[in-house]
């Protein structure tokens, strides 16, 4: 059974090469997403990658990406499909002389009827639809990879609109029926908790949790991302970002401010951390007023502590 | 192998993760492509598809360790160094001697002892070569390593299946267990073949099998006590949350005070979970038809756009005051636990404490932690006996601006004013002007109305007065609540 492991570390490697560097937790439950065709329910803080890692994996499986934004009020209209108003305005004027000629020499309404009957639904075809993400993803020819992002913030309802889709690919609609998957997209679906999903959903997802990174990974990531940064500086500010993360914040500095301090640093052609320079870029990193204040007093030995773990 | 899983599923559910049938097929599938042999690997792919929130994944990992920390310990391929089985002294020459004049001696005393060991030798020492020193150390697939050791604990696994050892519950019923396994291993035909070498003067023979009959007599209760370990806690655990659900706080010891936050917690998050749907109830209203027709005139009234009449939802807004003097203030707590927990799917919530003048206390909860907050309002306004008259009266000031006909006041204390003023001109007021007053008594139903107790009086200025002596009483109460409130 040694070949899962060699998949698994496959497919970091494969992450990597898309600039996305992986923790073993997170390639074990993509494995098996892929094998299980099951989607996955990522959950963690903001900004440690939730959606990069969406992106990565499509870039990697040379799929198309469908991205679907969740907030409150979205409903299937936008999610889903939607039908064409305009296109069936513009037909029905079209065809109504069209009309005119079928009902030609129908003799009685009930036979105009009738005739009219030997018509199919036309106005409520597939021509007449107009795909939203989650439909676009299930007929995508090649596979796809469909992100459901921040489920949390749209409604309770549209959680239950999602389960037929998430458990059998399919979608039930009601003027046609049911379409199925061309071929089974990887679905993703991230979530920041701000609310408990049902539990219907996770029953259905496969769960991972992704933390803030240990100092080791959150290194190779400055690394694959920022890779002009001098190696020294690169350990200095990601120990500095770790124990900036054991006071208590509004919000603590995820991956992407590491990231983005990072560049800052390097336009600013610094090669190691100082007093002066973090106080005066502080802010890349905190994003609130009291978060400063509480960080702005331990700055010298929050550096020097930074030094110390190298 | 996928017996071992199911186990493991138990005890996950012991420890309260729900998890349901999908999940452990899911969980099956995961294994079969996964494999048993890279543990970290294990974890982490069962842990995607069994732990579904973050808490979730704590307790996922403690057990997942604890299980199969436990198996290992079981494990032979861990075993070889912590081998003080005393028949693992005697080497091959020895032991093929003896097991061949087993055979010879004790005829047809079946796989027990002579065969069994044997076997054992020989599959031992192939099975050595082959895997070495891997680390699978996951159960049921080693089979390194010590040779006799694993056959025997093999056997005591397997005897432990056929009495079904997983059902223990209890300490007391260990005895039981002990005996039902050491007779599927055959014990008694053990027994009567050593008294039967021993009148034979066979010493040397006879000593060695009650060597083997003792470690096996040790290994099953190593296993019987890890079961015990594995399930125990879980089974203690229901029947401790059922009595403390059911039992009055007055009457509960503090050591189990303590553990109710978290029972709250769990209480709590399930009410939320059933209220939680209706109270995103439909903002969409009806077809405005009016408005789509005007608005689609230049469609010819084809109606190209929709519009709805929105329902506006009121917010109403609840006052919570409790009391915090000695007598209740128990109580006050779990009800500010509670609606804390509830702040999900409770509408705007302003909480009151009182001993003598009211005094909010929203703002703590916001700042800290519910159990930090707790200890905070206890020190500072805890000290004294309830003065109803003042605490009435200053709730009333503070909150009058704010009352209208869609919020709800609810007031915990006993209504033992000492004698002093019962300030019911005020709660009146209160009740006059608010949607609902609701009055949370702790005492028992008998004891109202006797001695101080003026809540016949507060009942005047309620709409309903309700006895919360149990957390299963005042869950019922709050689920009455929130249905109401939706």
């Amino acid at each position: 059974m040694s070949d899962a492991r060699n998949n698994i570390d496959q497919l970091i490697a494969e992450l990597a090469k898309q600039g996305y560097i992986a923790s073993s937790a997170i390639a074990t439950t993509l494995y098996i997403a892929q094998q299980l065709e099951r989607p996955i329910l990522i959950e963690g803080p903001p900004g440690v990658g939730k959606t990069e890692l969406a992106n990565a994996t499509a870039a990697m499986l040379n799929k198309p990406m469908f991205r679907l934004q969740c907030y409150e009020g979205l409903d299937e209209s936008k999610a889903l499909y939607d039908w064409k108003y305009s296109k069936q305005l513009l037909y029905v004027q079209v065809l109504k002389e069209q009309l005119q000629e079928i009902l030609d020499g129908a003799e009685g309404l009930s036979s105009a009827v009738e005739r009219l009957h030997n018509f199919d639904d036309i106005f409520y075809s597939e021509r007449f639809l107009e795909p939203r993400p989650l439909l676009k993803a299930l007929q995508s020819e090649s596979g796809a990879v469909l992100l459901i992002d921040e489920i949390d913030k749209a409604d309770y309802e549209f959680e239950s609109l999602l389960l037929e889709i998430l458990a059998d690919f399919k979608v039930t609609l009601p003027e046609i029926g049911t379409l199925s998957a061309v071929h089974k997209p990887l679905v993703i679906l991230t979530s920041n908790n701000t609310r408990d999903l049902s539990d219907a959903l996770k029953r259905r997802c496969l769960h991972l949790y992704i933390p803030f990174p240990e100092a080791k990974l959150e290194n190779q990531i400055v690394q694959s991302r920022v890779p002009e940064v001098p190696e020294a500086l690169r350990r200095q500010l990601v120990n500095f970002v770790h124990s900036v993360r054991s006071f208590d914040l509004k919000k603590q500095p995820a991956i992407s401010e590491t990231i983005d301090w990072a560049r800052s640093l390097l336009l600013l052609h610094s090669s190691s951390l100082s007093k002066q320079l973090v106080e005066d870029t502080l802010n890349v990193l905190l994003k609130y007023e009291e978060d400063i204040a509480m960080i702005t007093p331990e700055l010298h030995s929050l550096i020097k502590k930074s030094d110390d773990g190298r | 192998m996928d017996n071992i899983l199911l186990q493991f599923i138990r005890h996950l559910r012991h420890h309260g993760l729900p998890v349901s049938t999908a999940e452990t097929l899911d969980a099956m599938q995961v294994t079969a492509t996964l494999g048993y042999n890279d543990p970290v690997l294990l974890r982490d792919g069962l842990a995607s598809c069994l732990a579904k929130t973050v808490d979730d994944n704590d307790t996922f990992t403690q057990c997942f360790e604890r299980f199969f920390h436990l198996e290992r310990a079981l494990d032979p391929a861990a075993a070889p160094n912590s081998d003080v089985e005393p028949s693992a002294t005697p080497n091959e020459g020895l032991a093929d001697e003896t097991s061949s004049s087993g055979q010879g001696g004790t005829e047809a005393s079946d796989e027990g002892a002579g065969q069994g060991e044997g076997d054992a030798n020989s599959q031992g020492q192939g099975e050595a070569g082959a895997q070495g020193e891997s680390s699978a150390t996951m159960p049921g697939k080693g089979g390194g390593g010590g040779g006799q050791g694993s056959q025997r604990r093999a056997e005591v696994v397997r005897a432990a299946a056929e009495a079904k050892l997983e059902d223990i519950q209890y300490r007391t019923q260990r005895g039981i267990f002990r005996r039902r396994i050491l007779d599927a291993l055959g014990d008694k035909q053990r027994q009567i073949d050593i008294q039967a070498l021993r009148d034979a003067g066979n010493d040397e023979q006879a000593d060695w099998l009650e060597q083997i009959r003792q470690a096996q007599i040790g290994l099953v209760i190593e296993a019987i006590n890890r079961q015990l370990l594995l399930n125990n806690d879980a089974a203690n655990r229901e029947i401790r949350d059922d009595i403390l659900q059911n039992s009055s706080l007055s009457a509960m010891e503090s050591y189990h005070r303590e553990r109710l936050p978290p029972l709250i917690r769990k209480l709590a998050k399930k009410l939320a979970a059933r209220h939680r749907q209706r109270h995103r109830h439909a903002r969409k209203g009806k077809l405005d038809l009016g408005k789509t027709l005007r608005r689609n005139i230049a469609y010819g009234g084809i109606p190209f756009h929709r519009f709805w009449k929105t329902t506006r939802k009121d917010k109403s807004e609840i006052f919570v005051l409790c009391d915090v003097s000695g007598s209740v203030s128990a109580w006050s707590r779990v009800l500010l636990l509670f609606m804390q927990a509830l702040s999900d799917v409770l509408p705007s919530t302003r909480c009151f404490v009182f001993c003598g003048q009211s005094i909010e206390v929203t703002d703590l909860f916001r700042q800290y932690p519910a159990d930090q907050a707790l200890a905070i309002i206890q020190q500072r306004h805890g000290l004294g006996g309830s003065d109803y008259g003042l605490a009435l009266n200053s709730f009333r000031e503070q909150i009058s601006d704010k009352l209208n006909r869609r919020s709800c006041v609810i007031v915990l204390g006993d209504g033992r004013g000492n004698g002093g003023d019962t300030g019911i001109a005020a709660l009146r007021d209160i009740y006059h002007r608010a949607r609902l007053v609701l009055w949370f008594n702790p005492e028992s139903h008998y004891s109202w109305n006797t001695g101080d107790s003026e809540i016949r009086r507060y009942q005047s200025a309620a709409h309903y007065v309700a006895e919360c002596g149990s957390l299963r009483k005042l869950e019922r109460l709050l689920d009455g609540l929130l249905s109401l409130l939706r």
